[in-house]
């Protein structure tokens, strides 16, 4: 059916009961035998009935210039951490941490040193942790965080490593997994990593350590595929994991 | 709770209120999450983006209804709409058949959860294509579906009223056939007709 401005108007009048006498009972008439005019009306209405959403609408489009926002930050290559799951400050210093020690290593890469691993890896930042069942009491949770950031990783596995076979969240995984990586336990560091589920909230920080695990056991082409699935979409580790990966091939 | 993402009352409070802050962080936290089920499962970065700004709306709508009853991480609970709409998506398309959603009454076991996402999908494919026609077409459009006149419309505008009429009708027939090119567009036509 052909769309023309009185076809619109006659709807429009139909449906907002404007239609009177003749004109409305010619109109019903023609409903009842035309297909096409009734899914031209239905096809209005679902128009005036969205339309009329204005706060829907107005929603949307501050998703679409928050996701706008978002790109281009990542084009910019600014990693923010907003991410609202790490603290701030603990965030911010695993990032400049992290791009530090990568512009240190493409510095020394000219003068030959070649330790991967040494140059992306920063553990875990310790953040304020969600103290569930697993670490139920706050002088447990404070004798994790300080022998984590003491880097007294063989307590940290002492207090986890029972809780995180079980049912210990993923966040403590994620700090179990850090310390066997420290005490050269790559092997069980990677089922920890391992366990940690795809729908997790954790599942990148858990595929990033993954990779370097690999990379520490000089398991290169077990790290590249891991590497690329992190790359394939915007997440907090995009731009580090295609860094990682040319210089992973660069040195095979 | 300290933790930021557990809050959701902290989080929903700032969906109901349009906080930028707030609901940047919950996207940039988890569309990511979104974007790997999506891709592992058929679609793109573009299906992803689309799928969870259709869930955000839907949740929207509840909060600001006060419909939103949920026994899991307001995460969580969009993460399950994002999986039902994508299902519901790969189904339309005829790349599955039909799945069990009951994962979805589970985590909002006191509403009619289902009833409500596919009456807002409907209107967020209309939301979408009408964002992407231009800033005159969505205010004549808004503006008359708002309830103005298009005399009024034209007054406000300084335009005539016949180019006024004019106008709205072209941007109308735009965005139902940019709405109606859209595969999902024929599975919910089935559903009104």
């Amino acid at each position: 059916m052909e769309r023309t401005q009185e076809l619109f108007e006659k709807i429009d009048a139909y449906l907002n009961g404007k239609l009177e006498g003749y004109h409305l009972k010619s109109f019903q008439e023609a409903l009842k035998v035309d297909e096409a005019l009734r899914s031209e009306v239905e096809k209005y209405r679902l128009v005036q009935t969205a339309l009329k959403d204005k706060e829907g609408i107005a929603f949307r489009k501050k998703l679409q210039n928050i996701d706008s926002e978002l790109k281009n930050e990542s084009a910019n290559k600014k990693l923010t951490f907003n991410i609202p799951r790490i603290n701030w400050k603990s965030a911010a210093v695993f990032v400049i941490l992290i791009s530090l020690i990568s512009l240190v290593y493409f510095q020394n890469l000219s003068s030959g040193k070649n330790d991967l691993f040494a140059s992306y890896y920063v553990p875990y930042p310790m953040e304020d942790l969600t103290r569930g069942e697993e670490i139920s009491s706050h002088a447990s949770f404070n004798k994790l965080a300080l022998n984590y950031k003491n880097e007294d990783y063989e307590k940290v596995i002492k207090i986890l490593e029972n809780k995180a076979e079980t049912a210990a969240s993923d966040q403590l995984k994620l700090y179990l997994g850090n310390s066997y990586l420290n005490v050269n336990k790559e092997d069980k560091a990677i089922k920890v990593f391992q366990s940690i589920d795809e729908e997790s909230a954790f599942y990148d920080d858990a595929r990033w350590f993954l990779a370097l695990t690999y990379v520490k056991m000089n398991k290169v082409n077990k790290a590249i595929p891991v590497l690329k699935e992190l790359n394939a979409y915007n997440n907090l580790y995009t731009g580090k994991a295609s860094e990682l990966i040319k210089a992973l091939k660069r040195n095979k | 709770m300290k933790f930021y993402e557990n809050n959701n009352d902290s989080i929903i409070e700032g969906i109901k209120n349009g906080d930028h802050v707030i609901i940047k962080a919950f996207y940039k936290t988890h569309l990511p999450r979104i974007t790997r089920y999506i891709l592992k499962n058929s679609g793109n970065l573009d299906d992803a983006r689309d799928i969870f700004q259709d869930a955000l709306v839907i949740v929207f709508k509840k909060i600001k209804n006060n419909r939103l009853h949920i026994d899991c991480a307001l995460g969580t609970y969009v993460y399950g709409i994002c999986k039902y709409l994508w299902l519901n998506r790969l189904k339309s398309m005829g790349k599955m058949e039909a799945f069990d959603a009951d994962f979805l009454k589970l985590q909002d076991p006191t509403d009619d959860a289902l009833d409500i996402i596919v009456k807002s999908e409907r209107k967020s494919l209309v939301h979408k294509y009408l964002l992407k026609l231009g800033e005159g077409c969505q205010e004549i459009l808004l503006m008359f579906f708002g309830g103005y006149s298009l005399k009024e419309i034209a007054k406000q505008k300084d335009l005539s009223e016949g180019y006024t009429r004019k106008r709205k009708f072209l941007c109308q027939k735009k965005l139902i056939e940019l709405t109606e090119k859209d595969p999902r567009f024929k599975e919910f036509r089935e559903v009104l007709l």
